[in-house]
């Protein structure tokens, strides 16, 4: 009965053996032995010293909308961490912090561009528990995000500095748009009613007058009377237009001037970038040190054991 | 010829003394292997000369939808539709063809090929991108960072103005139809409230209806009541607030009548009306009062009706007792009577002192003569009533319509004045930048990926040349067809024999 090749290939136990005899063939050659693991140890000494930690303090924001009418206050941004990333950290605010900071220096000082890309790309921005992805309905209740923002850099210091000035740049931005968005909404709305106020009040003057001329004229034709009647019955909708107007001008200078005093959509501070104590982190380094240390050490002794001379058959 | 059987041992060594002879085999052909490595240096170096580096700069622009309006509720997501017509703007032939021109793009293909070639040839080296949160990015890769910045500044000018210039196009045209509605409907407005006015001049009594909070028939059997009582032997005999401190003969109040018989019915129509107006007014401020609180608009827009109904009410009353007055006062030595009642909210119709006189002498029908109307037979009540809901009820749609025109209108010129407004705006946010450096891969990333594709084509091909050569360098070179009988070691430098 044939077999497979598969029957022909060595069982697990020969290549244990031949492991065994390797590693029994590298002890023979104590020197080469000793002279491989002292240069494997320096080397991972060496990568322990040069591979710096990097730290990613988060500065977390709820952003959370006035509890009013939602039609009065500028809209909120539903895909709040793209709108971060591309309408709030642009060229000028981050290469104004690179500056301030002196991150990437020799970058900078070659190639800003490619320093804000790289700045960009430390830059990790996220939102949970979005709730506006949702629109709101009337008389719900507001609506609130949480944003995370975080910076990544080998120096804690600058790390949590850089991370509370985007944060804060975030705040600042955010209010100071919405701010202009409002007081600009509030403007229009108000030349919007003083034109209704005026047109009203041409409208009733000219009903006065017709009325007056009405009122003299005991022989007025009935062209002129229909025109009067019509003229009545235009006011209301003025009225009714000024009144409508009148309420969203009352509406939007209300959003506004809670916008103007930071009191519309608010901006808590939930996480000031709060770095943790850093004894663990190297403790965890020393640690993953040992452990490819001895976990490296068999396979040399293989190595060695392998490149062995051979011996002359006895 | 005797064969051994290798353990494993054996095995692992001689595989790597294989591996080690087919290495030399193969350095033995370095010639080889540094003729590739020549080679793609050549390429490389030829192709840096030949390669022209791009630059590539780019713009950053957002879309506000501005303060949230009530008709935006319930709004598909505008940024998307955005997205698509900056697109479309952007890549219109007309604005892309005017760029080529303006800044001198692809000359060559242009002239060779005609401009909409070139067109083409700008729409590959344009980028554009909604990566979200409402922002657009736009890029344009040019042959220096100079043209490059103008290029893309200028293509989100376009993008920016011909979306602005549209969308106030549009606002203007929705506008200029809604203006024209607008004189249609004031027109078919007109033409109802003629119609309306004639019936009203005809039929006076429909006048009470004027309200538009109150049935008009209940309005009219309300305010008739008092001309019918008046009429009445019952009514005439227990005169209610009418204090008449000298009797009224039969000729005084027939002269009364005749004088003064229209202004007293007007005066009275008017004052029925005022009064009928404010219990609506009143009845609804109620009903909303139970529903809403005092800060509702719909609250505080009923007060004001009420106010201004009480308001109506008050002149009203006011020239009705000037008319009374000035109808004694035409009535000759009559004095005139005072009125008991006061004209206030809450009373009813005052009967006036000609109602009185016709009410002492029981001979005449003044109601008859107050509401104006001759109660023929061919005056059908029902096919008045008929008439009066349809006029009515065509002066209130188009009235609506009307309504809703403008209110239509009013948000079409606010679109058309979007700049300064609460409406959509696109800014650029993040102007374009001046590249300084090329585009990648830079020189020194092909020099590196030229030098590592060389590198790896020239062992390749040593690789090959060793496995190909048949010559016998070593003693497992003959190994391999013939057994090995004697081995004479290579004399090393300086061994001596």
């Amino acid at each position: 009965m044939m077999g497979t090749w598969f029957d022909e290939e060595p069982p697990l136990t020969t290549a244990a053996r031949q492991v065994g005899q390797l590693i029994l063939a590298g002890f023979e050659r104590k020197r080469v032995l000793l002279l491989v693991a002292t240069l494997y140890a320096v080397a991972i000494a060496c990568g322990l010293l040069r591979i710096k930690y990097s730290y990613a303090p988060e500065y977390v924001l709820r952003v959370v909308e006035a509890d009013r009418d939602p039609t009065g206050v500028p809209r909120p941004r539903p895909q709040m961490a793209d709108y971060v990333r591309q309408a709030v950290f642009t060229s000028e605010p981050l290469l104004d912090v690179i500056g301030r900071h002196g991150l990437y220096p020799s970058l900078a000082r070659s190639n800003p561009r490619a320093a804000l890309e790289s700045f960009r790309e430390d830059i990790d921005i996220e939102v949970r528990q979005n709730y506006f992805l949702e629109e709101r309905p009337i008389g719900a209740a507001p609506r609130s995000a949480l944003l995370f923002v975080s910076y990544h850099n080998t120096d804690s210091d600058v790390a949590v500095s850089v991370t509370r000035e985007l944060g804060g740049l975030v705040v600042k931005h955010e209010l100071s748009t919405r701010q202009k968005e409002a007081t600009r909404a509030a403007d229009l709305a108000k030349s919007r009613t003083d034109e209704a106020r005026q047109a009203l009040t041409l409208r009733r003057s000219a009903v006065a007058s017709m009325q007056a001329d009405l009122d003299r004229g005991n022989a007025a034709g009935p062209d002129r009377r229909m025109a009067f009647i019509g003229l009545l019955g235009s006011v209301p909708a003025l009225e009714l237009e000024q009144d409508q107007r009148e309420r969203r001008e009352a509406s939007l200078a209300l959003g506004a001037a809670l916008e103007r005093r930071g009191v519309g959509t608010v901006f808590e501070v939930v996480s000031d970038a709060v770095l943790p104590a850093d004894e663990g982190a190297k403790s965890a380094r020393s640690l993953a040190a040992g452990m490819a240390f001895v976990c490296g050490l068999p396979l040399l002794f293989v190595a060695v054991g392998a490149f062995a001379p051979k011996k002359a058959p006895t | 010829v005797i064969e051994r059987s290798l353990d494993p041992f054996d095995e692992t060594r001689e595989q790597l003394s294989s591996a080690t002879a087919f290495v030399r085999r193969a350095m033995r052909s370095w010639r080889t292997a540094v003729g590739v490595l020549v080679f793609g240096g050549a390429v490389c170096a030829a192709f840096l000369v030949m390669r022209r580096p791009t630059f590539r700069s780019e713009t950053v622009i957002l879309y506000s939808a501005g303060v949230r309006s009530d008709d935006d509720i319930g709004r598909p997501d505008m940024a998307r539709s955005a997205m698509f017509r900056l697109k479309e703007i952007l890549m219109s032939r007309a604005s892309l063809d005017a760029v080529t021109k303006q800044f001198d793009l692809y000359r060559e293909v242009r002239r060779t090929r005609g401009p909409v070639d070139a067109v083409e040839e700008l729409k590959k080296n344009i980028e554009f991108r909604a990566p979200g949160g409402d922002t657009f990015s736009l890029a344009f890769t040019g042959s220096s960072p100079q043209e490059a910045r103008a290029v893309t500044a200028r293509l989100a000018e376009v993008v920016i103005g011909q979306d602005s210039d549209l969308r106030r196009k549009q606002a203007i045209m929705v506008s200029d139809f809604l203006e024209t509605e607008k004189r249609a409907t004031e027109d078919t407005l007109r033409e109802a409230e003629t119609a309306l006015a004639s019936f009203m001049a005809a039929h006076p009594r429909f006048a009470l209806d004027a309200t538009p909070l109150a049935t008009g028939a209940a309005i009219r059997a309300s305010v008739d009541e008092s001309p019918l009582r008046l009429a009445s032997p019952l009514a005439a005999a227990q005169p209610r607030s009418f204090v008449a401190p000298r009797r009224v003969t039969a000729a005084d109040a027939e002269r009364v009548s005749n004088t003064t018989s229209v202004d007293a019915r007007d005066a009275t129509l008017e004052e029925a009306r005022a009064k009928a107006a404010l219990a609506a007014a009143r009845a609804n401020l109620v009903d909303l009062a139970a529903r809403f609180t005092v800060a509702h608009p719909d609250v505080r827009a009923a007060q004001a009706e009420v106010e201004r109904a009480t308001a109506r009410l008050a002149s009203v009353t006011v020239a009705a007792t000037s008319v009374e007055r000035s109808s004694w006062n035409a009535g000759g030595n009559l004095p005139p009577a005072p009125l008991a009642t006061a004209r206030g909210l809450s009373g009813v119709v005052t009967r006036s002192p000609q109602h009185a006189a016709a009410a002492a002498t029981g001979t005449a029908d003044v109601s008859t003569h107050l509401a104006g109307e001759s109660r023929t037979p061919n005056n059908d009540v029902v096919a008045l009533e008929t008439e009066w809901v349809k006029l009515t009820r065509e002066t209130t749609e188009a009235r609506q319509h009307q309504d809703q025109v403008e209110a239509a209108l009013f948000k079409a010129k606010g679109a058309a004045d979007s700049e300064k407004g609460d409406g959509v705006e696109v800014t650029m946010i993040d102007p374009a930048f001046l590249p300084q450096t090329a585009v990648p891969p830079g020189r020194a990333m092909v020099v590196a990926l030229f030098a590592a594709g060389s590198l790896l084509v020239a062992v390749l091909a040593a690789a090959l040349r060793g496995l190909l050569n048949d010559r016998v360098y070593a003693e497992r070179d003959v190994g391999s067809f013939a057994p090995v009988l004697v081995l004479v070691p290579r004399r090393t430098h300086g061994a001596r024999y």
